[in-house]
């Protein structure tokens, strides 16, 4: 059997004078600074989008994900066809714990595939760019993704269908050297009926594609020969996955047979966006085998290598325009990283830096920070009290995805935390940071067995254990949790009798009420409680706690001054004669009533306007003009 | 393929030549091991009890012999213990009620030294070879991939009988529970609902698997806790109105409670359902038929709401007043033949003591019965002062099972067919992991140490993030395949007629909020 040889163009045709020298360096050893500065550019964009602009957001997908060493993880992976992937994905993924190692990991997987790409299709040189375009795409598979991440159950997705698209590839490459029809056919057999289970859908579409490769030789030739081994592909691909499917996998759902191995995005219109580079891989990757039967008539660059440089450079363009660029959705990634750290300087630095308006999780994020450092009294109005939504195209409660470990844990909500990291690995799959809260929360609660379960989970990862080794040290000599600062701030907060409770996944207002309701109890708890109260413009609830609070400190803070300076205005109930207000504060409580008076007449809004240069980090515009915040 | 053969012959050679020390000091304390398989009774049918020793040695050597010395002592070196599984079987099938001694060597530099010998006796009696029990995370509300599964607990072979994943899709799932026998299963019939996506009750027989709608106008809803009558196809459930609801900081992280709750019979050849109990005041709950199916045990708590016509109120009534529900064990006589149920009998007033009895189990020999009491409600599979306790039925005598129960949650449990074994469900070793524990029940009515049901990796349970939960045992194991489980349950479900047998049980029960039923 005669294989179709690389078909090069070997006349070559004098170069016209007018062509421009440009076009004449870009031809130039066979489009070696062409392809080089094509390259570059994948380059330059990938690393942009990885380690440079996205280190927080990769970093996060890694703790997002869980690779350990051990045969119950393995066999795990293994229960839904293309589990090796999953596997071998998990595993990479790991090294975005060091953003640019992982990054470093990544781009070297995008240049595997444009190198497989040329050589397993004979792009020709002028073409070039076109081998970029399913890696730049595979880029964009990342980029795009959104609050999704909290909620998709695709452990290994960041390199899975990398990995699956290099294996397709090699595969077709293997497929396309061997001589013989029943060689090929006994090949696709092989690798249908042993691939499916470890690749899934990319063993199945590598065969597709031998297929079309067999088809375009039978066009040529018309040997009836070739269809031996599409017919045994076909049938293969059709019977093997439903084989598998009712009598080998229990996991995998009837709906998944064909597509295993492909992230669980939902088939729908609103996360079509997710699969469109997807698709556009895998139908370029067909197109692609059209080069395998017709070469260009010349090498020179022309019209059409032009319009694929163009392709390319909107391929690029869609990775910038695609991606998923929420300021808020940074800010809450970058935050949340500090608050597991406790770098509480870092949640507010990050909140003030943020420009947009703000989410209800950097709102609470922040409110936090202000909260472990003590400082929330004189500062928790002094940021916009906003509520934008959180922007994602698969409708969730994304406030108590991405928020209630973290939240719940640090305000000593540990039931709740343990619940929801619980609940989360059950829906969406066991995650290292789920795993570590669960260590936390444990320990808090003085389990110690059930610490040692997930802290042992933990030390047999690749980049976790030195985390493992401190929490076991708790374990192994639980006196020592005494001497944990981050232990000690949530300890008093968990000083509260049981009760059967339930959130209903709205984090925010259980938290605010759970606090906002609780009377007496210590120093930390009670000044919790004001501060929720004045959240909750509840001036019934505010006045005890404010009175116990002056009793006990020598100093109130600003908001709390000013909340009792407006509500006795407003009510007139309360006598506050005695209470040791700051001069300036009063001053300006004075001011504000006079502008109230002196703009009462204006619109809402102009007023807001006013008020806001005026008094904007104050209680009393949080309190007249915050209104409508949406939480869930 | 050289290189196999040697490796193997290596591995052979080594394996063989475990040699004890001729020279080992005495160890002043007792080897930890995991799981502890010390001074407890075993079957001499059960898979090998493979094991980690829990010590910092450099080397380890295990003695496995018994004191007749039948045969060849069983020699392993390392720290994980892993038995030949066919030495094993002969080994116990050769020493019947003798005793199991486990020696065990370690080696510190150049010393050796060897611990106090671990001491299991190997009952005569043999345990129903095959277990059946639900995988799931002790998760709260969500619920992903769960699994019906049956071990054959003389070796380590471990199949699906059904798992959830087969039929959902990615937006909607399903919650599979309460799998149950009729028989132990010897004749191949059990049940078990589908909630939710498809939801139903699978009925399998004769090799076919149907999926039935429970839910009638005139019940709570639809069948919930199940047990299968010995010899009729009939099966007695309870139907529930059921909520969640968290501690926010008891370590017993979940609570269910029943706002309401009744019991039918569901005549499987008829496809028909009645009820059994529905007293007013009374949340009636957990069938049970006794070994010859002449009597139905089950627990009630008496409850008398405030305000019973508003639901809501109910709900939050039921959530404050929870640790005053306290369930008492009843009976009722059964006529097989007319299918008729007599007057009700107190079996256990725990109410009497403050206290809440549920899951009465009675011995196939007919002469105890087992049951869980705990401080309050019905959710003892999360009750941390949830234990076993024993009643003579002969001399009426109660008594809680010291043998068996641990600080932690003591609770679900199933008798073997012979009597001699008892399974249950704890979170002893974690406090939120349940696992089948199993223990050997003599004829004098105790219970002995229980033990962990073996697994072939000792640390098989340390990683395993699933609770083992209804562990049932099984003479024959289910035989229908996967596919047609799916199959069944993606048709339609066959709708049970109702059959009222007085004018009362005619009036139609007001609409139940699907959505807020655990169960539903």
């Amino acid at each position: 059997m005669k294989q179709p040889s690389k078909i090069k163009n070997s006349v070559k045709r004098p170069v016209k004078a007018s062509r421009s020298a440009l076009f004449r360096v870009l031809e130039k050893s066979d489009y070696l600074y062409y392809k080089v500065l094509c390259t570059v550019l994948l380059i330059i964009t990938a690393c942009y989008f990885t380690f440079i602009h996205n280190s927080d957001f990769l970093f996060k997908l890694q703790e997002l994900s869980l690779f350990i060493f051990d045969g119950i993880f393995f066999r795990e992976c293994m229960q839904v066809a293309g589990g090796l992937l999953i596997y071998a994905g998990a595993f990479l993924t790991q090294f975005f714990y060091y953003p640019v190692i992982g990054s470093l990991i990544y781009i070297s997987l995008l240049l595997t595939i444009v190198w497989l790409v040329v050589k397993a299709f004979h792009i020709p040189s002028k073409f070039f760019p076109l081998a970029l375009i399913p890696a730049s795409l595979f880029l964009l598979t990342v980029t795009g993704l959104d609050y999704i991440i909290f909620v998709i159950k695709s452990n290994g997705y960041l390199f899975s269908n990398m990995l699956g698209t290099i294996l397709l590839l090699a595969s077709f490459m293997v497929y396309r050297r061997i001589p013989n029809y029943w060689a090929r056919t006994g090949f696709l057999f092989l690798l249908v009926v042993a691939g499916y289970p470890l690749f899934g859908f990319y063993a199945l579409l590598t065969s597709l594609l031998c297929t079309i490769y067999e088809l375009g030789l039978f066009s040529r030739d018309r040997k009836s020969l070739h269809f031996i081994p599409c017919l045994s592909a076909t049938v293969t691909a059709i019977a093997a996955p439903l084989f598998y499917f009712a009598f080998i996998y229990s996991r995998m759902s009837s709906i998944d047979m064909y597509t295993s191995g492909l992230p669980l995005f939902f088939f729908n219109k609103v996360e079509f966006a997710f699969w469109a580079p997807y698709i556009t891989i895998f139908i370029s990757l067909v197109l692609f085998a059209g080069f395998l039967f017709k070469q260009p008539e010349t090498d020179r660059f022309g019209f059409s290598s032009a319009m694929v440089f163009v392709l390319y450079l909107i391929s690029i363009a869609g990775v910038y325009g695609g991606s998923f660029e929420n300021k808020n959705f940074r800010a809450e990634i970058a935050m949340d990283i500090a608050v597991f750290n406790n770098d509480w300087e870092k949640v507010i630095k990050i909140s003030e830096a943020n420009e947009s308006e703000p989410s209800r999780l950097t709102v609470m994020f922040r409110n936090l920070a202000l909260q472990k450092m003590k400082v929330a009294g004189d500062n928790m109005f002094r940021y916009p009290h906003a509520s934008a939504p959180m922007q994602a195209r698969r409708p969730s409660q994304y406030l108590r995805d991405a928020g209630a470990k973290p939240i719940y844990y640090q305000y000593g909500q540990i039931n709740s935390c343990y619940r929801w990291a619980m609940e989360d690995n059950v829906e969406y799959g066991t995650k290292v940071v789920h795993l570590k809260y669960m260590v936390k929360c444990a320990l808090l609660n003085d389990e110690i067995k059930l610490a040692e379960k997930y802290n042992n989970a933990i030390k047999k990862t690749l980049f976790h254990r030195s985390w493992a080794e401190k929490y076991q040290q708790y374990i192994d000599n639980p006196a020592q949790m005494d001497n944990d600062a981050e232990f000690a701030a949530i300890r008093p907060l968990m000083a509260y009798d049981n009760m059967l409770a339930g959130d209903a996944g709205l984090l925010e207002n259980y938290i605010l009420n759970s606090f906002a309701h609780m009377e007496g109890g210590n120093r930390e708890i009670a000044e919790l409680s004001l501060q929720n109260n004045l959240i909750q413009k509840n001036i019934e609830r505010f006045w005890p706690r404010f009175f116990l609070y002056v009793r006990n400190h020598d100093r109130i803070p600003v908001h709390y001054q000013e909340a009792a300076l407006l509500y006795s205005y407003l009510e007139g109930k309360v006598d506050i004669s005695g209470i040791p207000f700051d001069p300036e504060v009063e001053a300006a409580f004075g001011r504000f009533v006079e502008m109230s008076k002196q703009f009462g007449s204006y619109s809402e809004d102009k007023t807001q306007k006013i008020f806001k240069e005026k008094f904007g980090k104050t209680f009393w515009y949080y309190y007249f003009f915050t209104k409508d915040l949406k939480t869930n | 393929m050289r290189h196999l053969i040697f490796s193997t012959l290596i591995i052979l050679l080594v394996s063989c030549s475990v040699k004890l020390p001729e020279t080992s000091v005495m160890a002043d304390k007792n080897v930890n091991i995991y799981p502890d398989y010390n001074e407890i009774t075993l079957p001499c049918n059960i898979a090998p009890l493979n094991f980690k020793i829990d010590e910092k040695g450099d080397e380890f050597i295990t003695r496995i012999y018994t004191s007749g010395n039948k045969v060849k002592p069983i020699l392993v070196s390392g720290k994980k213990v892993i038995i030949n599984p066919k030495r094993w079987k002969t080994f116990l099938s050769e020493n019947k009620g003798d005793t199991l001694l486990i020696e065990i060597y370690e080696k510190n530099r150049d010393r050796w030294i060897k611990y106090p010998v671990l001491k299991n006796w190997i009952a005569p009696q043999t345990i129903d070879p095959y277990l059946s029990y639900r995988l799931i995370e002790p998760s709260y509300v969500t619920y992903e991939e769960m699994t019906i599964n049956q071990r054959n607990i003389t070796n380590f072979e471990e199949s699906v009988i059904y798992e959830n994943s087969m039929v959902s899709n990615r937006n909607d799932g399903q919650c599979i529970n309460c799998h149950s026998f009729r028989n132990y299963n010897r004749e191949g019939e059990m049940q078990m609902h589908v909630r939710q996506y498809y939801g139903g009750t699978v009925i399998v027989r004769n090799g076919e698997a149907e999926k039935i709608d429970l839910k009638t106008d005139y019940t709570i809803s639809a069948g919930v806790y199940p047990s299968w009558h010995p010899e009729k196809l009939l099966i007695a459930y309870s139907v529930n109105n059921t909520g969640q609801n968290f501690h926010t900081r008891d370590h017993q992280k979940v609570e269910v409670l029943d706002t309401e709750s009744d019991l039918i019979l569901y005549d499987v050849e008829k496809n028909e359902v009645k009820i059994i109990a529905n007293e007013k005041n009374e949340f009636e709950t957990f069938p049970y038929w006794s070994a010859d199916g002449k009597r139905l045990y089950y627990a009630s708590a008496h409850f008398e709401y405030e305000n019973p016509a508003d639901k809501t109120a109910r709900q939050i009534e039921v959530a404050d007043k929870h640790k005053e529900i306290w369930y008492n064990i009843y009976k009722k006589s059964f006529n097989p033949e007319t299918l008729e149920f007599g007057e009700t009998d107190t079996v256990f007033m725990a109410s009497d003591y403050g206290r809440s009895a549920t899951f009465p189990r009675e011995s196939p020999d007919g002469k105890y019965l087992l049951f869980t009491l705990g401080n309050y409600g019905n959710f003892h599979i999360w009750h941390k002062s949830s234990d076993l306790y024993l009643k003579d039925l002969t001399t009426g005598e109660v008594r809680p099972l010291k043998e068996i129960n641990s600080d932690d949650v003591d609770s679900y449990h199933s008798w073997s067919s012979n009597g001699r074994w008892i399974v249950f469900s704890t979170r002893r070793d974690d406090g939120s992991y349940t696992r089948p524990y199993i223990a050997y029940f003599d004829e004098s009515g105790r219970a002995h140490k229980p033990f962990i049901l073996p697994q072939k990796d000792p640390d098989f349970y340390m990683n395993l993030f699933k609770s083992f939960n209804i562990p049932e045992f099984m003479i024959e194991p289910v035989t229908v395949p996967r596919y047609k489980f799916m199959t069944a349950i993606k048709k339609e479900a066959k709708k049970v007629t109702y059959r009222a047998d007085t004018e009362d049980q005619k009036r139609k029960k007001k609409e139940n909020d699907e959505h807020t039923n655990f169960y539903e």
